[in-house]
């Protein structure tokens, strides 16, 4: 679990949101979160 | 008066918490003696502040509150050397992902077709409201 990915400075940002809005709680990612998410990306690209 | 010098510390929350949840598991002592800590109390005296989790314990500690060990190592770090040094070391050095992180970047690298987007004022405020829901 001590794996290191090679981050981009954009996914390290990415990264930050979870942990500053969750309060440091290491949250999964559950499946509505990852709907509301895909939602917004397709949104997005389009 | 006996001194809690690190009661407030997210690492001290989270170990109150993760004791809690295991309760119907496994004891304090039990976690206590799985963590290789000598001294029964360790974990008590950890969780109520007055000692703090010595970083060269981490990977015992995570294995024994069965939680990931990149994040106990940062809330560790934290409560160690102070919020913003933590920070600095984790620029430096690079930040440990934690399993359920890993599975987060995965999301979005997927659902952005491996775009590498750029986290944009509208972005920030969606993850904040999927977050709170």
């Amino acid at each position: 679990m001590y794996e290191r990915d090679e981050l981009t400075a954009n996914e390290r940002v990415w990264l930050r949101f979870p942990r500053e809005v969750s309060h440091d709680t290491d949250p999964s990612p559950t499946l509505r979160c990852v709907q509301l998410l895909r939602r917004f990306c397709k949104r997005r690209c389009r | 008066m006996t001194k809690k010098p690190h009661e407030n510390t997210k690492l001290a929350k989270y170990i109150e918490r993760r004791v809690l949840e295991l309760k119907p598991k496994k004891s304090q002592l039990e976690i206590a003696n799985a963590a290789g800590f000598k001294n029964p109390n360790m974990v008590t005296m950890i969780k109520l502040g007055s000692s703090k989790l010595a970083l060269d314990r981490v990977p015992s500690m995570a294995r024994a509150l069965e939680c990931d060990p990149a994040f106990l190592m940062r809330l560790a770090l934290d409560q160690a050397v102070g919020e913003t040094a933590a920070q600095a070391i984790l620029d430096i050095f690079g930040t440990a992902v934690t399993a359920n992180e890993r599975a987060w970047l995965e999301e979005i690298r997927d659902a952005s077709a491996n775009s590498d987007p750029r986290m944009t004022s509208r972005s920030s405020a969606t993850i904040r409201s999927i977050f709170r829901r």
